[in-house]
């Protein structure tokens, strides 16, 4: 063991413990606990934000991808940015803090409940998030205690233990400042460290045209079963139609970029601000924030091909051993000096953490706000519940990550985003900009969006089909439809435009009532008076 | 063919440009917007 990491990593839980009894401290209601009070600031909803939506999957994960697919996947740091910031803050982001404070919702799936005058989707919803959340938690659990076993040589069940009790402390009880006040102090030390690593890589190979161009020249040596799949080189695009390009542009660029918009656990940091000046100011710091975290993890990816070759004779891939997730652990084990090596186990640590605690208490709050306390007639007080939510979660999540195979677990986020992309984001978008939506259509497009996803996952997309092998076991071959493309377009391409589709042509087919009415124009009135004209 | 920073092919050079194009729209937008309720 490393002393000096580990007083590092010391140092920096003792920070974590702190800030969540400062959270703890001013946590007195239950809009505290599930809203933050509804007066963070917008550096702290912005980093937090910024914090959960990164975690080490989108570091080391997808940066590795980078290194063996190229730059081409540069397009989800823009679409990240554009989508996950821009199109969140700025045109769902103010409607949902309005209509969310009117409605005195301190859920999304309360959100989605009171807009459609249904107790179903609040129900629903909620356990959905609760049975698909675990998986999703486990796998980040499981990354970022893999980590520690190999930087700090603490054994694998005893890290995700160590995780388990010192996220779960600020957690359950800080609740939702405990969660924003961390990920922002998270937030900030992920921010240096992946500004260090973009920086150093130029400056390693000499310059950014300088490591573009060797790069380039590089192209003859992308490995042939990848160009026989339609793979072109580093810094060129695959051919279109391809299995390469079905890959990279609908699982990678489209599932993971697009399907941020409705993730539960974004949307309620939304309802967290008091006012619309919050959210504008959380463009500038989370636009900043999503650009230095992902666009320097993909390019660090892409390069690592370019310095290994020059250091080694080797690309990436095989200097990581043929893993993947290996590529950029290697080069910053091999590139960079040890002083850094501290800083980035410190960042992925961050990014580990921040993803977790959110996931901890959507999970609880899913379970124990959404799912039990709005079964009960009196629901005013229900902290304690949604305490006991989360200590369950993450009972659940803990279980999950000890008896879970790793081909699974890999498939862990890109299940919970897909979910929840099509389940939510259809509903989402007309809740917000449609008031003739019913609440029929809302229930339709929920249900249907989370069974076709769902589907998908298990009987037609090739790699979670594969992972899991139920369709395997049900008919003998691996997924239901072998033609192209079918095994590669990713679920979500299909679930969500079903889902649109089924939500609209269900609300032509049905009306709200006079009652009904009445309400969502007073909610539109109130999103307006809000300074939200769109 | 336009080459910049060592880039050509277009949608890898769109991808690159663009990252940071929509930064900076970002950034713009919370300058002009930074007061505004």
């Amino acid at each position: 063991m490393n002393y000096l990491l580990a007083v590092i990593i010391l140092v920096y839980i003792a920070m974590m413990v702190l800030v969540g009894y400062v959270a703890w401290k001013r946590t007195s209601s239950n809009e505290d606990y599930l809203v933050a009070g509804r007066k963070t600031s917008s550096l702290v909803m912005a980093l937090s934000y910024g914090a959960t939506f990164i975690s080490t999957a989108a570091i080391v994960g997808f940066g590795g991808l980078a290194g063996t697919n190229g730059m081409g996947i540069l397009w989800l740091v823009f679409l990240n940015i554009a989508v996950g910031i821009f199109i969140a803050f700025v045109f769902f982001g103010k409607p949902t803090r309005a209509i969310g404070k009117y409605l005195n919702a301190l859920t999304f799936p309360e959100f989605l409940s009171k807009r459609f005058n249904s107790k179903f989707i609040q129900y629903f919803s909620g356990l959905l998030i609760f049975c698909a959340m675990p998986v999703y938690a486990a796998s980040v659990l499981i990354g970022a205690a893999r980590f520690l076993e190999t930087t700090l040589s603490v054994e694998f069940q005893i890290a995700i233990i160590i995780l388990a009790v010192i996220i779960g402390f600020y957690v359950i009880f800080g609740g939702l400042k405990g969660v924003m006040y961390t990920d922002a102090v998270q937030g900030i030390i992920m921010f240096f460290g992946m500004l260090i690593l973009l920086i150093s890589i130029y400056w390693i190979l000499g310059g950014v045209t300088e490591a573009h161009t060797l790069l380039a020249n590089m192209a003859p040596l992308f490995p042939e079963s990848a160009k026989a799949t339609g793979a072109t080189g580093w810094t060129t695009f695959p051919q279109v139609g391809t299995v390469f390009w079905w890959n990279l542009v609908t699982s990678i660029i489209m599932g993971v970029g697009i399907g941020a918009i409705a993730q539960p656990q974004l949307a309620v940091r939304f309802m967290t601000v008091n006012s619309n000046k919050e959210l504008n100011r959380g463009v500038l710091i989370g636009g900043i924030f999503i650009f230095v975290a992902t666009f320097s993890a993909y390019v660090v990816g892409s390069l690592s091909n370019a310095y290994f070759y020059q250091t080694t004779g080797q690309i990436a891939i095989q200097a990581a051993g043929g893993n993947v997730d290996k590529i950029i652990p290697t080069f910053i084990s091999s590139a960079m000096p040890q002083w850094f090596t501290y800083i980035f186990t410190l960042t992925l640590l961050c990014a580990a953490m921040s993803t977790l605690s959110t996931q901890f208490h959507s999970q609880g709050s899913a379970i124990g706000h959404d799912v039990y306390a709005s079964t009960r007639k009196d629901n005013k007080e229900s902290m304690s519940v949604t305490r006991m939510g989360i200590l369950v979660g993450i009972v659940i999540a803990v279980i999950l990550a000890f008896i879970l195979p790793g081909g699974v677990v890999a498939q862990g986020t890109t299940i919970f985003f897909g979910i929840c992309a099509a389940a939510f984001m259809p509903v989402y978008i007309c809740a917000l900009f449609w008031k003739r939506t019913t609440k029929q259509g809302a229930i339709a497009g929920i249900v249907s969006g989370a069974l076709i996803s769902l589907f998908c996952l298990l009987f037609t997309h090739q790699k979670e089909a594969a992972g899991i092998g139920l369709c395997k076991l049900l008919t003998g071959q691996t997924v239901l439809f072998t033609a192209m493309p079918w095994p590669y377009v990713d679920p979500m391409v299909i679930a969500l435009p079903a889902s649109f589709i089924i939500t609209i042509v269900v609300t032509l087919l049905t009306h709200n009532s006079k009652e009904e009415q009445e309400e969502i124009d007073k909610m539109f009135e109130a999103k307006k008076v809000s300074g939200d004209a769109q | 063919m336009i080459e910049i920073l060592g880039l050509s092919d277009p949608w890898i050079l769109g991808g690159y440009l663009g990252c940071v194009a929509i930064t900076l729209v970002c950034v713009i937008y919370g300058a002009i917007n930074w007061n505004k309720d």
